[in-house]
């Protein structure tokens, strides 16, 4: 069985930065694993530009910030393995993987980074009753078949969801000669962007239908049309509001879920909001040498936070390979998420492992919020506490935490991160 | 005449609908913006829009049947369909590096089309569409075929 220090599985922004990262800490031998027939990840599809302000200082598409990174890799000399799946991971950070050279061939790494990135939510997801005809994509596939493989997926176009990939795949369409007839929301506000509301609805006059959904599917060999219909508050549809639209293409993004089926044999704890692992401050999962980083742990809005979290991630795997100190050889508190808030991520912080520079917590609030504070709590006082404006679930929020105000808290102990007046 | 037009605010987050009173092209009044930058934008949203237009082009003998591109400055928003129409009858051959110029000067704007992309040769790659202008895959069935493309790849393949 050959053994490396490090195996990062996948190829994307998260498993390169994270390997990149974990080179420049001094670990020679790494091995990053790609099931694609080249790294970079699905942002090898988002051609669009907007990626990397943060980081870059400049408006990358996705290829190109992509590129930044594989360049990197070579240059390093980091090994990866295209084409390449793996199959099973388990506790002893044994990889099995498969590719059509080497057949299948187990790896033995000292540390793991799980980088695996996510899945979009399907049509079995919702539930839409109807038939089962051709013409039903994922935003995303559909991306993939425009973008990289040169294939229109249909000619009059409906597309449920508003999340970002919904709406930059309308502009797409239209630029590639498809009609796009509605984006139908179910929520009462969109989980996308302005910017993209503006520049890829409204630039195109297409209308935007919120509080509507699909209610069914027509068709037999290839789809003819859909029911939409208004939606009450509860989210139910309304029924004298069902309208038929004739349509031979239906585009669904409707959310996308960490892509978690290899961390299961590993048996690290995964949050039940998130749907990712559970990590700490250092990005390390419950299992000692396993680590996580990107859209695998939560869903990011910007690939910049998942190259700063995937950084943080190889740096950790560098330094856990060089001590060997594992999860739970410090003192923990626990971060929770309290009114308002979905998820906090990391879930944990050990206090005495947090730099000069504190921690920064990632969240998402349940609604859309304007004017209120958000709480830092801790042993039942407030620690911290930023105002806010306006805040969205579709927009992931931080609140930076200060050396100084964690060393006082008691040991396993809880941070609460709440909004202000939200019961 | 007057005319109001709505702009949405894509500055921040918040997002404002802002009210701009237009006349025969000249702004009147501008509301509804809930900072300096809101009107900037509002302004030249109304004045002279731009977008950087991203795409992808064809190409011919690659490892991947398509480069994407970008417009390496923000292209006014009236010429973006017409720049699409020409883009859209374009195919490039690899190899094409990262940033390459595609399509230089497009429609006389002074912006380049560059690839965002790098796209390597296709091994063992045997040319596909004939060199001689005008013609396309279709033309090349037959004897036609062996008429025209005297030093065509497709020649010596077929025949």
């Amino acid at each position: 069985m050959r053994e490396v220090q490090l195996a990062v599985i996948g190829g994307g922004p998260a498993g390169m930065a994270a390997a990149i990262e974990a080179r420049k800490n001094g670990i020679d031998d790494i091995v990053i694993i790609e099931r694609d027939n080249d790294l970079g990840g699905i942002l090898q599809q988002c051609i669009h530009n907007g990626f990397g302000l943060h980081i870059f200082g400049e408006e990358l598409t996705g290829p190109e910030y992509a590129w930044r990174f594989s360049e990197q890799v070579e240059k390093l000399g980091i090994e990866y393995k295209l084409d390449t799946m793996v199959l099973d991971i388990t506790s002893e950070r044994v990889i099995t993987v498969v590719n059509s050279e080497e057949g299948i061939i187990k790896l033995k790494a000292e540390a793991v980074v799980l980088a695996m990135g996510c899945r979009e939510r399907t049509r079995g997801a919702l539930n839409i009753p109807g038939t089962r005809p051709a013409g039903i994509f994922t935003a995303g596939a559909a991306q993939r078949f425009v973008n990289i493989e040169g294939y229109l997926p249909g000619k009059e176009v409906v597309i449920l969801g508003s999340g970002d990939i919904g709406l930059i795949m309308a502009r797409r369409l239209i630029l590639e000669g498809a009609k796009v007839k509605m984006v139908c929301e179910l929520l009462p506000y969109s989980s996308g962007l302005n910017r993209n509301i503006v520049q890829c609805l409204e630039d195109y006059d297409i209308p935007l239908k919120l509080s509507h959904t699909v209610v069914n599917i027509h068709g037999r060999e290839r789809l003819e049309g859909v029911t939409i219909a208004r939606v009450d508050e509860n989210r139910r549809p309304i029924p004298y509001t069902f309208e038929y639209v004739q349509c031979d293409t239906l585009l669904l993004s409707v959310g996308l879920i960490p892509e978690n089926e290899l961390s299961g044999n590993t048996g690290i704890s995964i949050d039940p909001v998130t749907s990712g692992p559970v990590v700490n401050e250092s990005m390390e999962t419950s299992v000692e040498g396993i680590f996580a980083c990107g859209n695998v742990v939560h869903v990011h809005d910007l690939v910049d936070y998942v190259t700063e979290e995937s950084r943080c991630a190889g740096r950790s795997a560098a330094k856990y390979i060089k001590s060997r100190s594992g999860p739970n050889s410090h003192d923990a508190i626990n971060v929770k998420a309290g009114n308002g808030v979905r998820y906090v991520v990391p879930q944990i912080i050990r206090r005495d492992l947090i730099g000069k520079d504190g921690i920064r917590l990632f969240f998402r609030v349940d609604n859309v919020y304007t004017n209120l504070k958000v709480i830092l709590e801790a042993d039942n006082s407030v620690i911290h506490s930023v105002k806010k404006i306006r805040i969205t679930p579709g927009e992931m929020e931080s609140i930076s935490l200060a050396k100084d105000d964690i060393g006082n808290i008691s040991i396993n102990g809880n941070i609460l991160v709440r909004l202000d007046g939200v019961l | 005449m007057n005319r109001l037009k709505h702009v949405t605010c894509i500055v921040c987050p918040l997002g404002c609908g802002i009210q701009v009173l237009m006349n025969d092209g000249a702004i009147l009044n501008i509301a509804g913006n809930g900072c300096k930058r809101g009107e900037e934008y509002a302004r030249a949203e109304c004045t002279n829009p731009v977008r950087v237009l991203t795409t992808t082009i064809r190409v011919d003998g690659g490892t991947v049947p398509l480069v994407s591109v970008k417009s390496d400055k923000p292209l006014p928003k009236f010429v973006i369909q017409e720049c699409i129409k020409h883009i859209n009858n374009i195919i490039v051959k690899a190899p094409i590096g990262m940033n390459d110029i595609i399509v230089s000067n497009i429609m006389d704007t002074g912006v380049n089309i560059i690839a965002t992309k790098i796209v390597g040769e296709e091994k063992g790659y045997v040319k596909k569409i004939c060199d001689i202008p005008g013609s396309g895959d279709d033309k090349f069935k037959g004897g036609d075929f062996q008429q025209r493309c005297t030093d065509c790849v497709h020649q010596k393949q077929a025949f």
